[in-house]
Order: structure tokens, then sequence, then C-alpha cells
């Protein structure tokens, strides 16, 4: 602290304004009105102010509490005895007002700080606050962002199950709900020659109809069209608010026709509601094109699809697709009319398992295409299989088949092959039945020269007329053989049954020798209107047939017998008999019980035709049992020729 | 009568031979076309058979061979195992007087058609 430094002055204010002054010391004498302490007090407060005086003294007390109040002094002295103690008291004075005014300054700045650290508190709370605030609206305005981008992803996951353009519309209407003032959208589009069509909703339901106006593709968005209001209310009979028209822009692709589509809000937004609804619209303007977009294509698909399917299905081959495991995976309407699920032997050619000469393992080996013939119920198909590979030079995935019906030609071409066989034996039998002529008349005519030689009635003379007798009978096999392949044009001719059967019985005497002949012919005065040569080869196929039918000895019966104008031939053997499931089955081209290989399957059918061509039935049935005998009996039935009728 | 029998059967030769001989005609066989038409030049026949299937050659190609003047002294019959061939029609076409399908059925008719053909070609017997 040092030594203080005493001053003494009647004008202590001079002092106070140049050094620092601790304490001043007021007499009652000097400042009787306290005018000094008062300006001391006012100008320097921080000095002490002490009074000095006696008690005793006049007016002492009312001075005192007079500067205490109006001065503000913090004790008074009484004068005292010696400086020195003077000096003692004044110094505790100013000491203990020092540290009282220390005290205070440390107070005043404690308070200051403190209502500065309450200034900074509140500000922080006000920031915390505010900040909270911003929070608090941010997460809310991100809660409303969210929710907005929620419904427009839900808006758009709808839009990607849409098929149609009325479910589009649908979906727009539900979306548009939360706007008030939008009414149900309606949409226009064009997309073929047919015109622009336009899709509303007409009572609660939604109609599309034809649009009787042209419909430009307009650039940018309408945001008020009287004249589409006008068309609008037009159409719908009903007055017709504010039309907001958007246009739905999809690429310009290769099409025939550049297809435009237009939404139409009818609304009576006020322009500040506008921009709401037009930001919603924006938004969703493009994955709604897309949506359109897509819809359209798809439409166009289908149509495409569905001219596809019916131009696979009116192609006049049964086609189908099969994998390895011959599964059908498509197929035509030829191919089959019932949902696939079975494999291609199954439901196209009625088999258990895959065809005898399928050609389809050969294509999945990589073989490239091949072909082959089926035979599925007396069709016969050219079964041509093409390999398909859905991986670029990938292994086959699967196959094409194409059934070509080679029924008829294949039948022609066997007939054709059978008469040119036929042709061919008869050639040869012709030339052996000459070859055989010229001995037979040598014969013949030899024993009848030696006749003339002998006595007539000797034995010699018998002798010779047998030997002439069997010439003559082989001269007549061998006439019969030759009439029997030769190929002579058809020509219809008057002849007798029985006569046929007696010809052609002498051809199966191989056949026959095994089983027992029972003839039984009554038609020797009727005749038929046939080729004999013809209706010999069935009489011989059905002999032929019921022989090799019976694998032990049987019994052959053949009869004939005239009933009702017709003339009926009956071949019955004791073979194992037609079931009666076959019986209709057995006349059909190529069919045959025998091994594929053997026999042309034709015998029968063939047959049938032959006694078709002249009126006539073949039949089959179960020989009754009544004769105590089971087998098959063949019936044919030929009108009679009557005698008044021309040959 | 002389006659002369072209055919490559030996039966139908020895039956026809045995047949005229018989009736009385002096008879010559060949058995073969090329025989048949050298005999043919080298004698005269009244009545010749030909067999229209034979090797060498055929009785049309002998009728072809022969000269005209043959062909008018000889009474001629066409014999044939082949009956679709030829018929009587074809046989006069190309120069036979007359044509007979084998296999006879007897033996002395022939004959005596063969007698009545000489005769009538001929103006003998």
């Amino acid at each position: 602290m040092g030594s203080w430094h005493w001053e003494q002055s009647t004008n202590p204010l001079s002092f106070l304004s140049w050094d620092r002054v601790v304490l001043v010391i007021i007499d009652q004498n000097w400042d009787p009105h306290l005018v000094n302490l008062i300006n001391i007090k006012k100008s320097f407060p921080d000095v002490a102010r002490v009074l000095i005086g006696a008690e005793k003294t006049n007016n002492f007390l009312d001075y005192l509490i007079s500067a205490v109040n109006q001065g503000e002094v913090i004790t008074w002295i009484e004068n005292v005895s010696s400086f020195e103690n003077f000096k003692q008291t004044v110094s505790q004075i100013a000491l203990d007002s020092e540290a009282e005014q220390n005290r205070a300054r440390l107070i005043r700045a404690s308070n200051q700080q403190n209502r500065e650290l309450e200034k900074l508190t509140a500000s922080l709370e006000q920031i915390v606050t505010e900040r909270t605030f911003h929070i608090q609206e941010s997460k809310e305005l991100e809660e409303e962002k969210v929710s907005d981008l929620r419904s427009l992803i839900r808006f758009i996951q709808r839009l990607s199950l849409c098929i149609s353009f009325e479910e589009l519309l649908d979906l727009l209407r539900k979306d548009f709900k939360s706007f008030h003032q939008v009414q149900e959208p309606i949409l226009i589009y064009e997309v073929d020659a047919k015109g622009p069509h336009i899709v509303s909703w007409q009572r609660s339901r939604l109609q599309t109809r034809p649009w009787p106006h042209t419909m430009d593709f307009i650039q940018n968005i309408h945001l008020q069209d009287p004249e589409m209001s006008r068309k609008l209310a037009n159409f719908l009979s009903r007055p017709f608010a504010k039309s907001l028209v958007i246009p739905l822009q999809i690429p310009v692709r290769d099409s025939l026709i550049d297809p435009t589509f237009h939404l139409v809000l009818e609304n009576s937004l006020s322009d500040d509601e506008l921009n709401e609804v037009l930001d919603f619209c924006l938004e969703r303007l493009q994955p709604l094109a897309t949506a359109v977009e897509r819809v359209y294509l798809e439409n166009e698909l289908m149509h495409f699809s569905f001219r596809w399917e019916r131009t696979f299905d009116a192609l006049k081959d049964p086609i189908a697709i099969i994998d390895r495991s011959h599964q059908v995976l498509r197929a035509n309407k030829k191919f089959s009319d019932h949902i696939l699920t079975k494999p291609c032997y199954e439901s196209f050619a009625h088999r258990k398992s895959e065809c005898d000469s399928c050609p389809v393992p050969n294509v999945f080996l990589g073989k490239g295409s091949g072909h082959s013939e089926v035979r599925v119920l007396g069709k016969i198909y050219e079964v041509h299989s093409y390999p398909i590979s859905l991986v670029e030079g990938g292994i086959v995935s699967n196959v094409v088949n194409q059934y070509i019906d080679r029924t008829q030609e294949k039948e022609t071409y066997m007939r054709l092959l059978q008469s040119e066989k036929m042709g061919a034996l008869g050639l040869l039998a012709g030339n052996i039945a000459h070859e055989l002529n010229n001995p037979l008349t040598g014969l013949r005519s030899l024993a009848q020269v030696l006749m003339a030689e002998v006595p007539e009635k000797s034995q010699i003379a018998q002798d010779l007329h047998e030997i002439e007798k069997a010439t003559k009978r082989s001269q007549k096999i061998i006439r019969n053989l030759l009439e029997f392949v030769q190929n002579r044009s058809s020509q219809l001719e008057k002849v007798n049954l029985d006569d046929l059967i007696e010809k052609t019985l002498t051809f199966l005497k191989t056949a026959l020798r095994n089983h027992r002949l029972k003839k039984d012919l009554n038609t020797a005065d009727a005749f038929i209107n046939a080729e004999p040569q013809l209706l010999q080869q069935v009489i011989f196929n059905l002999i032929h047939n019921a022989c090799q039918a019976m694998e032990s000895a049987g019994e052959l019966i053949v009869k004939s017998y005239v009933e009702n104008d017709s003339v009926f031939l009956v071949i019955s053997d004791t073979g194992p008999g037609v079931p009666v499931e076959l019986q209709s089955k057995i006349f059909e081209p190529f069919f045959t019980t025998k091994k594929e290989g053997s026999g042309t399957g034709l015998g029968l059918s063939l047959s049938r035709e032959i006694v078709e061509q002249i009126s006539g039935t073949l039949s089959v049935q179960l020989s009754s049992l009544s004769e105590g005998k089971s087998g098959s009996s063949f019936v044919v039935k030929i009108p009679q020729l009557k005698e008044s009728s021309q040959r | 009568m002389k006659v002369l029998i072209v055919d490559d059967e030996s039966l139908v030769r020895r039956s026809l031979m045995r047949a005229f001989m018989s009736a009385g005609h002096e008879c010559f066989e060949t058995q073969d076309g090329i025989e048949g038409l050298s005999k043919w030049r080298e004698s005269n026949f009244d009545l010749i058979f030909l067999d229209v299937l034979m090797p060498g050659l055929t009785g049309p190609q002998v009728l072809t061979e022969i000269s005209d003047d043959k062909k008018k002294s000889t009474a001629i019959i066409l014999i044939s195992a082949f009956s679709g061939e030829h018929s009587p029609e074809t046989a006069v076409q190309m120069g036979a007087d007359l044509f007979i399908a084998k296999p006879f059925e007897n033996i002395f008719a022939i004959v005596r058609e063969a007698e009545l053909l000489i005769k009538r070609k001929l103006n003998k017997g």
C-alpha cells in the first residue's frame, strides 16, 4: 500500500481530479452546507467520505445525519488528541473504506458479470429455443416432404401395375383426391388411325368413347383452355369448369401414327392454388408419361401378340414347341385345343413314350434339324424338328415340331407303289404265264393227237384224256392269274360273284392248306356290276387275312347269298376276332397290327374303297357264338344287278 | 402240203407236226426265227406256222425280212402265247393271214382251219 500522502486543502476538488484520492475528510466548518460533500459524491463517488467533528458541537448530529443521507459519509471521526492517533484512525478508515470499496467494486463487477451471464444465458436459451423451433419446423417440413415423396412413390408403384388407360386414369383420380378443387381427371388419347378417344367418368363408371374433335399435340401445359372446356361441356352434356390441359409427351416411335395423350383436369382453382396443383402435376408428369407409353406399347404388343397368335393358330400344320423332356411349351390350335400338360408323344401321338422314329433327340444333340415319319391314329405325319437356341450360340434349348399331314400323299404314293408293284408283278406273271402256256399248249395238243391214234375206249385213250384235262385246268389257272394281275383299264362289267370267288380260291390253295374251307355259295344266278379284277383282289385280301388270323388250324367259311336285292359275301374265320374298339380302326389306311415294315396296312382300306365304289359296304363283326365258334366275320354287301339294267 | 413250223417250244412243234402228218402233210420244223427264215427262203412251203416270240428273229421280224413273193405264195399263220400284244388285225397288218392264240383248244380244228386257209389263199387242194 505504501504510505499515505496527506494533503490539506481548501479546494479539495482539484486534488481529487489529479490523483487517486482514497479518502476525504470533511470538516463541518469548511463545508457547513455539505455542498462540497455532495459535489465530491457526485463527481468522485469512489472516494470515501469521512466527517470530522465533535459530537457535542451544535447541530452536529443533524449535520451528521444530513451528511450521511445526502453525502453518504461512511463514518465520522472525532477530533483526536494527537495527529498520530488521527493518522492511525484515518488510515484505518481509509483501509476499511478501500477494502469496502474493493469489495463493493468486486460485488459490482460480479453483479455485472452475473447480469451478463444472465443475458448470455437468456440469449443462449433464446437461441436454443429458436433452434429447436427451427429443427421442429424442419422436421415437419422434412416429414411433409417424405410424406409427399412416399405418396409419389406409391403413385409410381401403382402406375407400374396399370395395364390400361382406364386404370391409369382411375389411379390419377385417387391421387388428385387431396385437391378438392380438382374434379375427376379426363384422358384424351390417339394411338391409331381410328382417331382420338376420350376416357372419362359417366355416372361413376369409366367410359372410353371416340372423341369427335381433332386433338393436336400441344407443347406446353395450358393453364386455362376455354376451348377445351367448351368442347368437353358439349361432349359430356353438362357444364364444365376450367380446363387444365397437360400434354403427356412420349417419344415418337416408328409407328404409323404418333400417339398423343392429353390429360384434362377440370378445376375451379384460384391462381394461387394453381401453383400447388401444377407442382403436384409436374412431379408426376414424367412417371405418368412413361406409364402411358408402357401401357400403349403393351397394348400394341398385345395386338401384335394377338395377331401372332391368330396367325400361329391359322397355320394349317400343327406346330408345337417342346423341351428336352418332350413337354409342350407352346402349341397352336391345330396341335391341340386343350391346355397342354402332357408331353407331345402323349397329347399328340397318344403314346406312352417317345415315338419310334422321333427326330427330336438328334436335334437336341446338336445335329441340326431333322425329320421323320410318325404314325398317329391312322394318319401319317412328316415331323420336322427345328432347333431353337435361346442363348446366343448356345446349346439347343427347345425344339419346334412341325407336323405335316402326309396321309393323303402317303396313301396316294403307297397306292401308286402298290399299283406299280402290281404292274410289275403283272408283267412278271404275264411273262411266266406265257412261258407256261407254250409247253401246256404242246402238252394238250400232243395229248389230243395221241388220243386220235389210239383205240377210243382203250385205257391209253382214257389216260390221255386225263392228261388233257389236267393241261386244260392248268391253262385255266394261268388265265385266271393273268386276269388277276393284268393292269387292265377299269371297266365295270356284269360279273357273277360266285365265279369270282371260285377263281380267287384257286390262288389261295397254299394259304388254305392248313385250314378247313367251307364253301357255301348261293349267288349263281345273281349278277353284280363290278370290275372283276378289283373285286377279286378284295376277296383275295379278305380270305388271305382270315388265313393269317388263324395261327393254328382253323375253319374258314366262305358264304355267299342274295338277300333284299343285295349280294352278300361273308368270310368267317376262327381266329381271335377283331375287338370292338378296333373294328372301325382296321379300315383306316396304314392301320396294321404287324410290325412297322411288314405289310402296307392298305389292304383293308383299299378293299373297302373298292367295295364302296360299286355302292357296296364292307364291315366286320365278331362271329356269333351261337355257332359255337368265335372269330371274325367280314361282310361284303353289293347291290344286285337287275336284269333290266344294261351291261 | 408242205408245212413249216417255226416255234421255240418243242412240244408245240411236235404236236403240230404229228397232227399235220397224220392228216397226210409234209412237215418241217425249226426252233428259231433265223433258221426259219433261211429255210423258208430255201424252199417253197404251202403253210408256215410262225411263233411271235422267239429267240433270234421274232415272227413279225421274219415277216418283214421275207420277200413279198414268198409271203404271197405261202399261207401264214401267226401263233402267240401273248394274246395281249397281237390280235387278228395286227397280224394281218404284219402280213400274216391268220392269228391263232395259244393255248390251242383243239389241235385238229387248227389243222382243218389251216387246210381251209391254204385252199383259199393258194387255190390248192
